[in-house]
């Protein structure tokens, strides 16, 4: 039994090739949330499998609270594209390079007469399709109430670009504009930006292989409305098995932390205030360490982040991450039927980037939109059907839950209405 | 005056310029409108650093207390004598200065004036305690309400007797200079002198012993050595003098109407050089006897009976830190239309500014002396000449090109006089009050500082018109942060009541480019923003075509004859702007108001129908081949000078789809002939058979130069050369003068501008500066493609771009760049997009018309920051479009951008050594209250009538 459970395992980390962004800011899953795996052990139990497909509905964004809408407002839902600008200036794209390179001399060419606020801006049109964000946990239930769980997500991502060129056509500059740039941008992008390409893209693989040491424990409580009392913590680690991000894509999103080792720690709190009343909070921390690897960097402070030429080495410090859920749930009211809704909070903070070499400034990249704090908020409703009745015996113990998880804030942040299932199996 | 004569000659006043009083009144007690005062003023200084203007009352009684008033450009004029004020610390007493007419009045930089009044012409006030320093804009400001007087009587002459008045008034930090007369007499005879006062106590000393309280006037008359040349003088004119006193060489300068004596030796001095030393006033020799033995060194000569006659005497301090004495007179007594610049010994870098030397003339030829900072990385401290000129050879005379301002005399009357000047950085300003007349030209004019390359004066620019006015003019002032001059209009010295300000505004209804008061609509500022709406990028570059354009009409005998043109091009569409004419004979004028009668438009690329009646002041074309170039960037006409019979006169626009020229069906421009041809006042000889026509195949073309014999068409890659006379003729003559190959520049790399003199072209490129190289010319007839050489101009501690150059020429035009004798001086800015940076440099270039090019024809001038580092004049800290400069200032542009609006910017202090420039080395001008997508194209002066104009996409803004 324990051999066949094994295979199974790995069957299950087989299929996984990809990753969810905890790093990125996008709100779907990830593979160790506790939103994802069946809450409670059977009864007898020694291990859990679970799959948790999500799949998404649609995406935008959340820009930030300085973004100029109207009328302001703070985190206003833009178009995923237009998440750090609502523009993206080709004009600023050519700056900060040496005067005598290729891009130099073209943007000393065309940029006689320097930026108008219209000319060689563009307007950027995304479609993001999550096309499915598969998270998949095996859990080990362990002596001392510690369990001991593996989590992998596989996730399938499609961004559609388009884009618009605003550039008039009424000023020499606008002519000259046009036919040295904007006219073929994405070919003079592809080129000048040594390979980025600013049309579409789809890319489907593993995220980060987490690991994580569980521990929860069962007070009961024999108090009118308060029935038990659970304690979770959680400690464990991320490896960056998944995806990094493309640097030669737009907005390419990575599938975990970017090639970052991360460390996460959480607690929690169930409480049961009558039998069929539940509630809690989960608080989850996660460091991601420093990763140098090439990335594009801003190389004039007027640079808009989906148009950046320069591919350069840098180190990234990653800004700390944290996030709770606060739930309150229906539990087991029929049978094993429950019903809950969860409130979800994510916040990252500030990355940095450290340039290296002399080529290039830190400061300047640093002053990149796509590096500053992002926050976003989800309500997720959940139904579920827990076969296990407490009595064991019955066949591998099946959960099954139905889920949606609906956006409701935001600020520099994507964030993806989803619909999903976990499907558990308990062994 | 009676009030009923006064009030008459306010109404003639306000009728006689009506149409040109676009500048604002600034306010003082009257409730007339356009009129500053209600009782006449003459006296006025300016304070340059702090921007205040003070003037004083012409006129007892009436003033009241505003016989002493101050205006800033923020404030309307606030009086500054109350009828009580504390007076010698006692508080509350009559004030002597309360509406008394102001004879004489000087400034104490930054701590307050010292006036005497024509009642008591013996006694003198300093108003002090007045200003009050504000830290935010580092500028003090008026505080009248806290001033209080000092007061002193009995100024006594040389003699030791009380002055019959003081004609003339100069102040320093520590003194005021009186120039007294003799007592019961006048100065210029001896007992009249200069008497010599403590301005923190009004002490009274003895200027020969330098006692305290000795009250005695330093003698100043025909024996004083410092103007006397062998014998005494036969005399000095009476009671003409003029005092300056040079705040950074610590010198005074007097400046004296003389006569010498009949003796073949005996000579004379028309300036003196004050010069307080323990507490003496001594005077020195502006130059020794032995420099000045002929009869032309403008300043002094030598001969029997010889006269030289100084009417104003100034200083000016050049943007290469060297030091220089400007005169108005000459010898001879008729020198009123001349102005003179005549370099001073600076001997500050050798920390002498004691010696006796120190502040006379200089060895023009001599090389500059820097003196560093002693301490890494040496930053240069000073600059100045240090020979003095001791011989004849030494001195510049008064036909040298390096003294001659404006390289000839004023349009003035040899009998007539300037009524005021100021001199500052590399720019002298006159004004003009004398009425029109076959010479006469009232007004303002300024004239432009050509420096070689140590830094020297090597050449001025012609006289041209400033601040948008030819009234008659008798004061002027210039903002030296904003660009905004105060004048003084009036119709003679003893009527003035009017003080105005010119601004940088989009002139509606200003009477002037803004069209009438009553209906703005008029106007050429209105009209070219129909002609040229902003929605298709407004004018996208301006250009000004003077009356003395070659292929314009030359007599202005002829009524009507003269023109002189502004060309704004646009999407599709170019505007024929007149901008004067010679309406009356010998008087041209610049156009005022009503722009709009007569105007033309045609909308098919001719000028089909077009039967110029002389009225038309804009001529419009669109459409036709207009209409396949897009944005038209460029306008140029032939210059080709009247002759025989001839139809030369062409205009050429460039743009984004080519080029295109205004011709006949036959290829024949305008009328061109002898001597009576040329394009007239209404756009005369443009004719109804004319049409715009292609030339040639081009794209993205960025500039048209013509030189009279070529069309020289500069794209953004390329350098062409069309021989004018095949445009008609057929076939087209093009050299191929430069491409990105032959000046072996990588792809990408662009040419940005171009300026053609004589065999010279020199050539602004992505990757630097190019001009033609060592024995080739741009003009010769046996070029061809690919057989001009050209060699790279080094920008010193540049950014490796030069982006666009500015000629400053003696001749006025960028074609006499290198012409003119001494050849002119060119400011050429490396704009750095991409590194958000834009730097300016200075050469000096040579005259080539007689020879060939060589290394020293283009030259980098002395500019530097660091000991032994060459490098450029300055860094804005961040882009710039265009620059400017008149010689005060460099004006500098940047189109609007993602943050902000278009802004103009004034550099105002224009002298080396800065490197970068703060914020407030460099303030915005506020006035373009523009969008962020606004551009804004090169600045010029409108050269009828002397105003700025800068176009763009906003239309046309004025400084007027």
């Amino acid at each position: 039994m324990i051999r066949t459970r094994y295979v199974v395992a790995l069957f299950l980390l087989g299929l996984s090739s990809r990753v969810s962004a905890t790093i990125f800011p996008l709100n779907i899953f990830q593979p160790y949330d506790p939103n994802v795996y069946k809450p409670y052990r059977g009864k007898d139990v020694t291990t859990d499998f679970a799959v948790t497909p999500e799949f998404g509905l649609s995406s935008h964004g959340y820009s930030a609270e300085e973004f100029p809408c109207d009328p302001p407002k703070k985190g206003c839902r833009v178009n995923v594209l237009r998440l750090w600008q609502d523009e993206q200036d080709a004009l600023a794209m050519l700056k900060g390079f040496p005067l005598n390179s290729e891009i130099g001399s073209l943007a000393q060419q065309i940029n006689v007469d320097d930026d108008n606020g219209v000319r060689g801006h563009i307007c950027f049109t995304g479609d993001l399709d999550v096309r499915y964000n598969i998270s998949l946990s095996n859990r080990w239930y362990l002596p001392e109430n510690f369990i001991l769980g593996f989590y992998l997500p596989v996730i399938s991502l499609k961004m559609c670009s388009k884009f618009q060129d605003l550039t008039q056509m009424i000023t020499a500059e606008d002519f000259l504009t046009k036919s040295l740039l904007t006219d073929n941008l994405a070919a003079n992008v592809e080129q000048l930006g040594n390979g980025y390409k600013i049309g579409s893209w789809e890319r489907t693989g593993v995220g980060d292989l987490s690991a994580i040491l569980d521990w929860a424990k069962v007070f009961p409580q024999d108090k009118p409305f308060l029935k038990n009392v659970r304690t979770r913590a959680r400690f464990g680690l991320s490896f960056p098995t998944g995806k990094k991000q493309d640097v030669d894509e737009i907005m390419s999103i990575p599938f975990g932390n970017d090639g970052g080792l991360g460390l996460i720690f959480g607690i929690g709190l169930d409480l049961r205030l009558i039998p069929i009343l539940q509630c809690g909070v989960d608080v989850e921390f996660l460091k991601v360490f420093s990763v140098e690897r090439e990335r594009r960097i801003k190389t004039d402070v007027s640079q808009t982040d989906l148009l950046l030429l320069a591919k350069t080495c840098a180190v990234k410090h990653f800004g700390f991450t944290h996030h709770f859920n606060l739930y309150l749930e229906f539990f087991k009211v029929m049978g094993g039927l429950s019903a809950g809704i969860t409130y979800q909070f994510w916040k990252h903070e500030d990355d940095k980037l450290a340039v290296v070499g002399n080529n290039f400034s830190s400061d300047i990249a640093n002053t990149a939109k796509s590096l500053e704090e992002w926050t976003y908020h989800n309500l997720i409703y959940k139904v579920s059907y827990d076969f296990d009745n407490g009595q064991g015996g019955v066949l591998s113990s099946p959960y099954l839950a139905l889920f949606y998880k609906q956006p409701i804030n935001g600020k520099n942040a994507i964030v993806t209405s989803t619909v999903g299932f976990i499907a558990s199996l308990s062994f | 005056m009676t009030a009923q004569k006064r009030f008459l000659s306010i109404l003639f006043f306000m009728c006689s310029f009506a149409s040109l009083s676009a500048s604002a009144v600034v306010s003082g007690d009257s409730t007339l409108p356009n009129v500053s005062f209600s009782f006449p003023i003459h006296q006025h200084v300016y304070d340059v650093t702090n921007g205040l203007f003070f003037v004083g009352a012409d006129q007892d009684s009436t003033c009241s207390n505003l016989s002493l008033a101050v205006a800033s450009l923020a404030t309307s004029f606030q009086a500054l004598s109350p009828q009580s004020i504390t007076v010698n610390s006692q508080d509350g007493q009559p004030n002597p200065l309360f509406s008394k007419k102001i004879s004489q009045l000087a400034l104490i930089q930054n701590a307050g004036l010292v006036a005497v009044t024509a009642d008591n012409p013996s006694s003198m006030s300093l108003l002090y305690s007045f200003l009050e320093f504000n830290t935010s804009t580092q500028i003090y400001v008026p505080q009248p309400a806290q001033a209080k007087l000092l007061t002193t009587t009995g100024i006594n002459d040389a003699a030791g007797n009380v002055t019959a008045g003081v004609v003339g008034l100069a102040a320093s930090s520590a003194f005021a200079y009186a120039a007294v007369k003799k007592n019961g007499a006048t100065f210029g005879e001896v007992g009249g002198g200069i008497a010599l006062l403590a301005v923190n106590s009004l002490d009274k000393k003895n200027a020969v012993t330098g006692a305290m309280g000795g009250n005695l006037a330093a003698p100043l008359d025909p024996t004083t050595p410092a103007v006397k040349i062998t014998s005494n003088l036969a005399s000095i004119t009476a009671n003409m003098v003029d005092m300056y006193y040079d705040y950074y060489l610590d010198r005074l300068y007097i400046a004296l109407q003389v006569t010498a004596n009949g003796g073949a030796s005996d000579g004379a001095r028309a300036i003196v050089v004050g010069r307080v030393a323990g507490g003496i006033l001594n005077f020195d020799a502006i130059a020794p006897d032995a420099a000045l033995t002929g009869t032309n060194h403008i300043v002094g000569a030598t001969g029997s009976g010889s006269q030289i006659f100084l009417f104003k005497v100034r200083t000016l301090q050049t943007s290469s830190k060297l030091s220089y004495l400007i005169v108005e007179g000459n010898n001879g007594t008729t020198g009123g239309p001349n102005i003179f610049a005549l370099p001073l010994v600076d001997k500050t870098p050798l920390n002498q500014t004691s010696d006796p030397v120190h502040g006379t003339l200089a060895k023009f030829d001599s090389t500059p002396m820097d003196q560093y900072f002693p301490t890494y990385a040496y930053p240069i401290q000073s600059r100045g000449l240090t020979t003095q000129a001791t011989a004849p050879a030494d001195l510049l005379t008064n036909t040298s090109t390096q003294a001659i301002v404006g390289g000839g005399p004023l349009p003035l009357g040899t009998s007539q006089v300037i009524t005021d000047i100021f001199a500052r950085n590399d720019a002298v300003y006159v004004s003009i009050g004398n009425s029109f007349d076959g010479t006469t030209r009232p007004g303002v004019f300024y004239s432009q500082a050509i420096l070689d390359s140590l830094g020297r004066i090597k050449a001025w620019t012609p006289w041209q018109r400033a601040a948008g006015t030819d009234n008659t003019m008798f004061g002027i002032a210039l903002d030296q942060r904003s660009g905004r001059m105060w004048l003084m209009p009036g119709d003679s010295v003893t009527t003035l009541t009017v003080v105005r300000l010119t601004d940088w505004t989009n002139g509606a209804g200003d009477g002037l480019l803004g069209g009438p008061p009553t209906n703005r609509t008029l106007g050429l500022v209105d009209q070219l923003s129909v002609l040229l709406p902003k929605e298709q990028g407004g004018i996208q570059n301006f250009f000004n075509f003077s009356e003395t354009t070659p292929g314009f009409g030359t007599v202005p005998p002829t009524a009507n004859n003269q023109i002189s043109m502004a060309v704004a091009v646009g999407l599709n569409n170019v505007v024929l702007c007149e901008t004067g004419r010679n309406a009356t004979a010998s008087q041209f004028r610049a156009d005022t108001g009503d722009f709009a009668t007569g105007e033309k438009i045609f909308t098919d690329g001719t000028l089909t129908g077009f039967a110029p009646d002389g009225t038309a002041k804009i001529v419009a074309i669109s459409g036709g081949v207009l209409g396949t170039i897009g944005p038209l960037t460029s306008a140029e006409v032939s210059r080709i000078p009247l002759s025989g019979s001839t139809t030369n006169g062409y205009l050429f626009v460039g743009g984004t789809g080519g080029v295109a020229v205004l011709s006949a069906a036959n290829g024949a421009g305008w009328d061109t002939s002898s001597p009576n041809g040329g394009l007239h006042a209404g756009f005369v000889n443009l004719t109804g058979t004319m049409s715009f026509k292609t030339v040639g195949s081009y794209t993205n073309v960025r500039k048209l130069v013509c030189d009279g014999t070529y069309l020289y068409v500069l794209t953004n890659t390329l350098l062409d050369r069309i021989t004018i006379s095949s445009i008609a003729s057929g076939p087209l003559v093009t050299v191929h003068l430069a491409t990105l190959t032959q000046l072996g520049l990588q792809s990408f790399s662009s040419f940005s501008d171009v300026i053609v003199s004589q065999k010279l072209g020199i050539l602004a490129t992505s990757a630097g500066l190019y001009r033609v190289a060592n024995g080739f010319n741009i003009a010769n007839p046996a070029l061809t493609s690919g057989g001009l050489g050209w060699t790279n101009v080094p920008l010193p501690e540049g950014l490796g771009t030069a982006t666009r150059l500015l000629a400053v020429s003696p001749t006025g035009f960028d074609a006499g760049l290198a012409a003119g004798g001494m050849g002119g001086m060119l400011y050429v800015m490396g704009g750095a997009v991409s590194f958000n940076q834009a730097r300016v440099y200075r050469f000096s270039i040579a005259d080539v018309s007689s020879s060939a090019i060589g290394d020293a024809t283009v030259q980098s001038l002395n500019d530097l920051f660091i000991k032994n580092v060459p490098s450029f004049f300055v860094e804005f800290g961040s882009y710039r479009n265009f620059i400017a400069t008149e010689g005060t200032s460099l004006l500098n542009e940047i189109s609007g951008t993602q943050k902000n609006g278009p802004l103009l910017f004034d550099f105002g202090q224009l002298v080396m050594g800065n490197r970068y420039l703060a914020k407030n080395g460099n303030p915005a001008i506020g006035a373009l209250p523009l969008t962020s997508t606004s551009s804004v194209r090169q600045m010029l002066r409108n050269s009828a009538s002397g105003s700025w104009l800068v176009g763009g996409s906003h239309g046309l803004f004025v400084n007027e």
